[in-house]
């Protein structure tokens, strides 16, 4: 054989290769339009990462369809289940922590892009279960990758293209409990499960608990949380973000465009139109690539707003980027 | 070369060529190829990788990549191609639905497709980095370092200073070999053999010494760090082996060369890495286990390794009771002398299969399910 030669090999594999992807593509053409666990969807939103989403359960009654992450990297956590190549869809990594919540209006917007077998769709259920019940999933090779850096970043990437899908208007990223390790240096889950709903409870439960001495009271999960990705004015332009009336908490999350670290961040929320401050505080700190506040509903109404973020190192206090966000107040669940 | 604007599109353009209804197109998938083969040269050149053994890859056989007229880098690129055009094809056929181009994906997969074999046959280079990496993201994060120029995330190309406003022409010229050299004594044999959850305070240990680097100059680039802490970590690891010492006989031979061999060997090594936990009823006997194994991993890949050192020496290095030695080796010798029968055994198929962890580096001809049971 010559170096430069193509191995027939590989050109028989490659023939074979077609054949499987035209047969998956044809087998997910002929199941309709109506979702079904199994489906694997392609967004245009998270196209460009290269995440592809998986409907794993399917409520039309209730119009909710629950779908995980998906996607080509090799490297496979404890919360993955790997899709090999001999299957329908070919080689995947699912995702079973990365879960996010659509209507049937919001899976509209996705592309038919292959179906599951059913084997491996059983395994992905049996995970979120294992998961869900705080259950030690994977193997000891698979644990270790959760540790590695590499992994970690791709893991942030996912969470930050499940972010993009649940801003569809009825989307939202599920609560899951991640299989956190002590000892771990960090965890792709608290990147990954971006809606961050620990700041919430965190600030329902444990004042209570602190002031009064008592036993900690079961935290509450505080569902349905609208939130909004807030990238710098001058890359992506203004956010809009509809905000149920009884919604107690608006949570936002604001991307750095500096990767320069500083001790603290102060943020100022304004009012647009008459540039009156809102709302301040210096107390942030920088998780990851980002900055993230749970703010009281109360202190928007239907508007525009903007947000200025400062790093601040001993006396100096730096601009770090313009936000804007446009607000609508949905009044419709009001009682 | 398909190219538009002055960019090399020939990935694009062979699986966009592959959406008509005949078999895949023969010139589309040249220059595929040649495309991949040119940009795999460019990796191991970016990863210092184009002078170490191919063996650190993966490609067994060869004492250097320019063996037999670059077999050996044939080979690789062989693998590559699986991994990302035969294994994803779908994926990248699915994305190309909604993306003007599959380029910057497949490039993606092709780090990962290195950076997953280097981790499974260099267990040493492969560690090095992550710790380091992970010791350098952490000193940032503590502003001791400064991302001054290229990807923040940290690569060989990031150029690293201690105070924000440096120039980062400031790293040219910075030689860090005399610093780092004293780095790896302490750090072995844990920075090596311990599992990624225990590295705490060897990742704690090197933030101290980043720290100590600002006496040797105000800029350095990543690469200038890694590659003299990774040399001098190889070569504390082996010294003082002596050959011909060996009381055990290794449970890892080094396989031959070619594609059949090479697949093998790694369905192999993916058999007794799932088998391991159940070869050790106690956690410590099985991180003892975990060691040795990454030992001969390491004793395997590594270029002109003869026989195995004294069980002295082993459990020196190891940090393993020299009285275990023989135990631990007769039972990974027993993993894979079964996982060899198993794999015997197994029915041939004639489809193309995965590898033996069911991810990437697959092709042609491979034997029955993977050992993991995912009825790969």
């Amino acid at each position: 054989m010559n170096a430069g030669d193509i191995p027939d090999r590989l050109w028989e594999a490659s023939r074979q290769a077609l054949t499987r992807s035209q047969r998956a593509r044809a087998e997910r053409e002929s199941r309709g339009a109506e979702p079904r666990p199994g489906d694997v969807l392609l967004f245009a939103a998270t196209a460009e990462p290269g995440v592809l989403w998986v409907v794993v359960e399917a409520d039309p009654e209730a119009d909710r369809y629950r779908l995980v992450a998906a996607d080509g990297h090799l490297l496979v956590g404890s919360a993955d289940v790997a899709v090999a190549a001999g299957a329908a869809c070919g080689a995947l990594s699912v995702r079973c922590a990365v879960e996010v919540e659509l209507a049937a209006r919001d899976l509209a917007a996705g592309r038919p892009a292959g179906v599951l077998d059913l084997e491996v769709l059983d395994r992905v259920r049996g995970k979120r279960a294992a998961i869900a019940a705080g259950e030690s999933v994977g193997s000891w090779l698979e644990r270790e990758t959760d540790a590695e850096v590499e992994y970690r970043d791709w893991m942030a990437d996912v969470g930050q293209a499940a972010a993009l899908l649940a801003r569809a208007p009825a989307g939202r990223i599920l609560e899951f409990r991640p299989p956190v390790r002590r000892g771990v240096l960090g965890s792709p889950w608290a990147i990954a499960a971006t809606v961050l709903l620990a700041v919430s409870l965190g600030l329902a439960g444990g004042v209570a608990w602190e002031r009064g001495r008592q036993r900690p009271p079961s935290p509450e999960a505080v569902l349905n949380l609208p939130f909004v990705d807030l990238y710098p004015m001058a890359l992506r332009g203004a956010a809009r973000l509809e905000v149920p009336s009884t919604a107690p908490l608006v949570h936002l999350i604001l991307a750095l465009d500096d990767p320069r670290p500083y001790p603290e961040y102060r943020l100022e929320l304004r009012e647009r139109r008459e540039g009156t401050l809102t709302w301040s505080s210096r107390d942030l700190e920088r998780i990851g690539t980002r900055v993230s506040v749970a703010l009281p509903r109360a202190l928007f109404g239907t508007g525009e707003y903007e947000l200025r973020l400062y790093g601040l190192r001993d006396a100096e206090s730096v601009e770090l980027g313009e936000y804007a966000l446009e607000i609508a107040i949905d009044d419709s669940q009001s009682p | 070369m398909a190219t538009r604007d002055g960019q090399d599109f020939a990935f694009t353009e062979y699986v966009r060529a592959l959406d008509g209804a005949g078999p895949p197109d023969r010139s589309a998938f040249a220059a595929a190829w040649g495309k991949l083969r040119r940009m795999l040269k460019s990796e191991l050149r970016r990863r210092s990788l184009s002078t170490a053994p191919p063996a650190f890859l993966g490609i067994y056989g060869y004492e250097s990549w320019h063996d037999e007229q670059d077999v050996p880098l044939h080979e690789l690129t062989h693998d590559a191609f699986t991994a990302i055009f035969v294994d994803r094809l779908t994926y990248l056929r699915d994305l190309l639905r909604e993306l003007d181009h599959v380029e910057g994906i497949a490039y993606r997969t092709l780090r990962n497709f290195l950076y997953d074999r280097q981790k499974r046959n260099d267990p040493l280079g492969f560690r090095v980095f992550d710790v380091l990496r992970a010791a350098t993201r952490r000193s940032i994060e503590r502003q001791v370092l400064y991302v001054l120029a290229g990807d923040p995330r940290v690569r060989n190309s990031t150029v690293l200073g201690f105070a924000p406003e440096t120039d980062p022409a400031a790293a040219h010229g910075t030689d860090l070999g005399e610093a780092v050299a004293a780095w790896g004594g302490e750090l072995l044999p844990e920075l090596v053999t311990a599992p990624p959850q225990k590295l705490e305070t060897v990742t704690e240990t090197l933030c101290a010494h980043l720290e100590g680097l600002q006496a040797r100059g105000r800029a350095f680039r990543f690469r200038d760090l890694i590659g003299p802490f990774k040399d001098d970590v190889r070569k504390r690891w082996f010294s003082g082996f002596r050959n011909g010492e060996a009381e055990s006989a290794s449970a890892l031979e080094r396989p031959g060369a070619g594609f059949e061999q090479r697949q093998r060997f790694q369905w192999l090594i993916a058999c007794v890495e799932e088998t391991l936990p159940q070869l050790a009823a106690r956690r410590r006997t099985f991180e003892h286990l975990r060691s040795l194994w990454t030992f001969l991993k390491i004793h395997v890949a590594a270029s002109g390794a003869g026989a195995l050192p004294s069980d002295r020496q082993l459990a020196e290095r190891l940090a393993v009771p020299r009285k275990k030695i023989p135990k631990l080796m007769r039972l990974l010798g027993a993993s894979v002398e079964k996982c060899r029968e198993r794999r015997e055994l197994r029915p041939r198929t004639l489809t193309p299969g995965p590898s033996p962890r069911g991810r990437g580096g697959s092709g042609t001809l491979t034997p029955g399910p993977s050992p993991r049971g995912r009825g790969e």
